[in-house]
């Protein structure tokens, strides 16, 4: 039997069939809670913000347009909200953060090899992490998510140029918080299957 | 100029991200905060309760009689989503 579409599902929604707003749940959750999770590095938001982008699909389903996918709309309301909570609770504690990295940074020596591990993938992560929310947002759906900049301008509704140049700056800062910056010809970035 | 990097990067936020996994409890979460009328909650609760009693997972058993207990107070006192949400939560 063929999976029924997403916007045949949300057809189903408008008119109150809750299983439809469970199998989109099921189909999307780890999209949601992954990007959330990559935006906020926090798992409790990640987990509220994986139920209120549902709750918002299930609040507002007579408003999707069921002639364009529903996908963007799940990573415009994820990103959204996922920006709003960053906004919310790092106020006042992003420039102690910025402080501690930056008093830490002085010690830490570049690596002169990287191999891909466990460990590299939380590193990595953590470098998303502590990029400005606005980069953040734009290298999580390019790198994660694997999405175009036509497409991330669209789901953020901001110019092309503005997602290029947070893009561009946030790979900069990678670079830099991975300690990438030095990479000369004996060093390389090696695969774990290598 | 950016290429290594953009695989390295993309590679390793993938893999982190795919060993990410919600809890098990927010799908019940969603429907209760959802779904207004208190017979469907009920019927909601009550298969949700079904599920972690049938299950072999002994995590879920561990948590069913909080569950219970909680139940109940946080459905008569009308705050029930938060309260629940909450209480579940902590439990985990």
């Amino acid at each position: 039997m063929s999976e029924v579409g997403d916007s045949e599902l949300i057809q189903q929604l408008k008119v109150g069939d809750l299983n439809s707003l469970g199998i989109l749940y099921d189909r999307h959750r780890n999209l949601v809670y992954r990007t959330a999770l990559a935006i906020t590095n926090d798992q409790e938001a990640a987990n509220d913000l994986l139920q209120d982008v549902f709750l918002r699909l299930f609040r507002f389903v007579d408003h999707i347009d069921l002639n364009r996918p529903l996908q963007p709309w799940i990573y415009r309301m994820t990103a959204n909200l996922s920006y709003t909570w960053v906004k919310r609770n790092h106020r006042w504690l992003q420039p102690l953060e910025d402080m501690a990295d930056w008093l830490a940074g002085s010690t830490r020596n570049p690596p002169y090899e990287i191999v891909e591990s466990l460990d590299d993938w939380d590193r990595v992560q953590q470098a998303v992490a502590k990029l400005p929310i606005s980069q953040r947002v734009v290298v999580v759906l390019y790198y994660l998510n694997d999405l175009s900049l036509q497409e991330i301008a669209e789901i953020l509704e901001v110019p092309m140029g503005t997602v290029k140049s947070r893009l561009h700056y946030g790979r900069k800062l990678l670079k830099r918080s991975l300690g990438l910056g030095v990479i000369s010809d004996g060093e390389k970035i090696l695969d774990t299957s290598s | 100029m950016y290429d290594e990097i953009d695989q390295y990067v993309g590679r390793s936020l993938k893999n982190w991200a795919a060993r990410q996994v919600p809890s098990k409890v927010s799908w019940q979460r969603l429907l209760y905060a959802a779904v207004k009328p208190v017979e469907k909650r009920r019927s909601i609760f009550a298969r949700f309760l079904l599920e972690i009693l049938t299950s072999r997972d002994p995590f879920e058993r561990i948590i069913y009689p909080q569950c219970e207990w909680e139940f109940e107070p946080a459905f008569s006192s009308m705050i029930g989503p938060i309260h629940f949400a909450a209480r579940l939560h902590l439990i985990q």
